[in-house]
């Protein structure tokens, strides 16, 4: 079942995706805290259907969606599942030398370091140390 | 092991010194197709590059569009490296919707760079975006899009739709 051009905008709608309005209406919304989710519709093609290979594409590849299902739920506003790309690594636990760091260095709470990434963690150190790599 | 005092690899020039002799290092970047360094303080660091040599060193960045032809009839083009399409009665009516919807989406891209630099999905896009915004006319566009013959030989007006 596909849905039309008016119902994919219901859903972004329903799903509080950033509107903006232009040749094309863009919709736009962060997901999983580092992607976006969104599509652009034409003016005048509400009553349309969405065809089959484009359906595909704006389901699984613009909107991010774990399935196509989750669009019907999501049509009417309840929370859908995203598929978000999976980190290249797992977050936890980080390092002792980064979660030092992390917590007696840059003072921050447990939960911002529960929230943050071994990449993330390990720039912050770069960073931290960057100047004194710079000297001569 | 560098030198102690490394000249810098690039010409390098501090920024009043820049604004002073710009039309020499305009003719240096552009003509000779050198970058300049100009530098602000000491963490500013700006770049006099020129437009072909942007355009030659975004060329591995290359753009593919999917033909989709879908089962009510009609084609959908997809742009992958965008993630953006668009659906049409015929391919040329496709291959002018998608060249409209890369327009807006070029635009709205530098609109809201300073939220879309930190999505990985979306930075990730740049140096396509940057690639495409530097096409100054139709036929420019299509080259990029289709390779260098475009599917029709139809006359290909100035675009003049990306912001210089």
């Amino acid at each position: 079942m596909r849905p039309t051009w008016g119902q994919v905008r219901q859903f972004c709608i329903a799903q509080g995706y950033a509107e903006r309005r232009g040749d094309h209406d863009g919709y736009f919304k962060v997901v999983g805290g580092r992607h976006s989710s969104g599509t652009m519709i034409s003016h005048g093609v509400d009553g349309e259907t969405v065809p089959t290979q484009m359906w595909l594409k704006i389901w699984k590849r613009q909107l991010l969606l774990a399935s196509e299902d989750e669009f019907w739920k999501g049509l009417d506003g309840h929370t859908v599942l995203y598929d978000i790309p999976l980190a290249p690594e797992p977050q936890r636990p980080l390092p002792v030398y980064l979660q030092h760091h992390l917590r007696d260095v840059l003072h921050w709470s447990e939960e911002q370091i529960a929230q943050t990434t071994r990449d993330q963690a390990q720039e912050l150190l770069n960073a931290y140390y960057a100047d004194q790599l710079r000297e001569p | 092991m560098l030198p102690a005092s490394p000249q810098p690899a690039l010409h390098s020039t501090k920024f009043t010194e820049a604004r002073a002799e710009f039309s020499v290092l305009f003719d240096e970047a552009v003509n000779d197709e050198l970058p300049v360094l100009i530098v602000r303080g000491k963490r500013e660091h700006g770049m006099l590059i020129s437009r072909d040599t942007i355009r030659r060193l975004l060329a591995p960045f290359r753009l593919h569009v999917d033909v989709l032809p879908e089962d009510e009839g009609g084609f959908t083009l997809w742009l992958r490296e965008l993630d953006i399409g668009a659906t049409a009665p015929t391919l040329q009516a496709a291959r002018r919707e998608l060249l409209s919807v890369i327009v807006d989406y070029v635009r709205d891209y530098w609109q809201q760079f300073a939220l879309y630099r930190h999505l990985a999905d979306m930075a990730a896009k740049e140096p396509y975006v940057l690639r495409l915004s530097l096409a100054q006319t139709e036929s420019e566009l299509m080259a990029l899009l289709f390779g260098a013959d475009p599917p029709t030989q139809t006359p290909t007006p100035k675009l003049n739709a990306f912001p210089a």
